[in-house]
């Protein structure tokens, strides 16, 4: 497994396309600030403005976009160029090349995710100012809730592309999270009487998952006592559940 | 005699196709063993089941001694390097990104890179992508990816498939340098017999996922017909003298024939020569692997 990784980490380094991206999240986070700042400077006195705590985790929307590319690096091409076939072939156990994909994902993830957060911090804090705002109780909560985020994007991410293991997987990674929530939005109009299973489709999605996380940051309000446990219940269900069924799957499926 | 791969009974079924019958082989150590077969006859199909790549539907087979349904037959494979149908490499790296990545993948150091692409001759590619390699050399680097782990047996399926002529020669040489200096055991399929014929020691011939024959290179050559192949002036004297010889024969044309038995050459000449037929060539060759395996897959067909 460590040998995996590895070779993973190994690609990764050398990979332009993983340091396009990196530098692309650094632009986008650069970009989102000055558009808080520029509507900013449009509003009145009396209304609003936009500070830190409203750009701080404002790249997390886009961060299932930069994985569903990181994953043609990692998985995707595996499959694709059959270079999974080498590691099959010299003794490596499905479960852990299953496993050691996860994991060099969960680090590009975590990389991407520190390098967007860090760099929103940095130009928020110089151009928006209003550190104050981060100074709530619920920071810490919404800073590992990012984590958990990033890290069941990332097992849903690594889950299709093993399952569908050809380019359709990074596609399908890349809308999934979109379809979800069109689905997970209908079905919250037609259970519109019933809160509470409204609230746990919210839960179950994790891009409503992130809306809640962007809104709560912004008011530094925990979200419902419901959404409070059962968001970080249902990520850890993602991180946890997918590899799972993803290993016992990958492990009975034919390859090319 | 020991076997680096017995199988018995496997069987693949995609659905109601059957790929692979109860196939049964036997790879001994130390071979070049030609799996010859149609295209569709099941050869890459077994080749990914030994590799892992793919599931028998029923059987087993041994790797070394291990069961296929063991837990150690991961290791059991690391003793193993294959290419099965297209080299599975790294298109946007050099030869050495390719190779350092297997390394990293065995846990081995980099000592081993230059020799192995010196040994396949791609010691001189340089920062080439394997993308710009011609045909050849992405096979020969496929190779090299599976010599990393220092493999006692190689897998090669169609390794000369597309190969320019002196493509062929070179991984011709590669091999017999393999199995001779390293001791490696090669199974190689192909549908080039005649090219297959110049390395292998052993043979296997499948057929619509069957093993219908496995021999050995000197079997064959036994089995293999040697036919007398006559030119006369008129082969109606000829006719008349085979028949009183009791030989298997075939009148080709009004000039031609071709003697199949055992003949004595100065008997027959000598009584053609009596009846006033003119011998103007006599040339002796064998049956080739070509006609013997059509003649196989004819049988069965039947």
């Amino acid at each position: 497994m460590k040998r995996l990784i590895s070779e993973g980490f190994a690609k990764a380094r050398n990979a332009k396309r993983f340091w396009i991206c990196t530098w692309i999240l650094i632009g986008l986070s650069l970009l989102q600030v000055l558009l808080n700042y520029a509507i900013n400077e449009h509003l009145a006195e009396s209304e609003s403005k936009a500070v830190l705590s409203d750009v701080i985790f404002g790249m997390l929307g886009n961060q299932s976009l930069f994985m569903a590319i990181v994953p043609a690096m990692f998985v995707v091409r595996d499959f694709t160029q059959n270079t999974v076939r080498n590691k099959i072939i010299c003794g490596h156990s499905r479960t852990n090349i299953y496993v050691a994909h996860l994991f060099c994902f969960y680090a590009v993830a975590m990389f991407y995710h520190l390098v967007a957060t860090l760099a929103s911090f940095i130009f928020g804090a110089v151009i928006l100012g209003g550190m104050n705002s981060l100074a709530h109780g619920c920071m810490i909560y919404y800073s590992i809730h990012s984590v958990l985020l990033i890290l069941a994007y990332s097992s849903m991410t690594v889950f299709v592309c093993m399952l569908l293991r050809g380019v359709s997987g990074a596609i399908i990674a890349y809308i999934i999270n979109t379809l979800l929530s069109t689905f997970g939005a209908i079905a919250m109009l037609a259970l519109n009487d019933h809160e509470k299973l409204v609230d746990l489709i919210s839960c179950a999605i994790l891009d409503m998952q992130t809306s809640e996380l962007l809104h709560g940051v912004s008011v530094g309000k925990y979200p419902s006592e419901l959404l409070r446990y059962a968001m970080p219940v249902f990520a850890l269900a993602y991180i946890i559940g997918l590899p799972i069924i993803g290993v016992r799957i990958f492990k009975k499926t034919d390859l090319k | 005699m020991e076997y680096v791969i017995q199988t018995e009974d496997l069987c693949k079924r995609y659905h109601a196709f059957k790929a692979l019958d109860g196939i049964t082989m036997h790879v001994p150590k130390g071979s070049i063993y030609g799996f010859v077969g149609r295209n569709g006859a099941g050869k890459t199909t077994f080749i990914r089941i030994i590799t892992g790549v793919a599931f028998p539907t029923q059987g087993t087979f041994d790797l070394f001694g291990v069961k296929s349904t063991s837990p150690e037959i991961n290791s059991a494979r690391s003793k193993m390097g294959a290419v099965v149908e297209t080299p599975s490499i790294y298109l946007d790296m050099t030869a050495e990104e390719n190779i350092k990545q297997q390394c990293r993948v065995l846990g081995k150091d980099f000592s081993c890179v230059k020799d192995i692409l010196e040994l396949v001759g791609l010691g001189d590619t340089g920062k080439k992508l394997a993308k710009n390699f011609s045909l050849g050399m992405r096979q020969r680097l496929g190779i090299a990816f599976s010599l990393v782990s220092n493999p006692e047996f190689l897998i090669l399926d169609e390794p000369i498939n597309g190969l320019d002529p002196q493509g062929i020669i070179e991984v011709r040489e590669l091999l017999t340098k393999l199995n001779k200096e390293r001791g490696i055991t090669i199974l190689i399929s192909s549908h080039i017999l005649d090219e297959l014929a110049k390395l292998a020691t052993h043979y296997g011939f499948i057929e619509s996922g069957k093993m219908i024959k496995e021999m050995s290179a000197e079997e064959i050559e036994h089995v293999c017909r040697r036919i007398n192949y006559l030119t006369v002036n008129d082969t109606k004297p000829l006719e008349t003298v085979l028949k009183e010889m009791n030989a298997d024969y075939k009148i080709l044309s009004e000039t031609e024939a071709e003697i199949y038995s055992e003949i004595t050459v100065t008997p027959l000449v000598l009584r053609l020569h009596e009846m006033g037929c003119e011998v103007k060539k006599l040339s002796e060759r064998h049956e080739s692997l070509e006609s013997f395996f059509i003649n196989l897959i004819g049988g069965v067909e039947k």
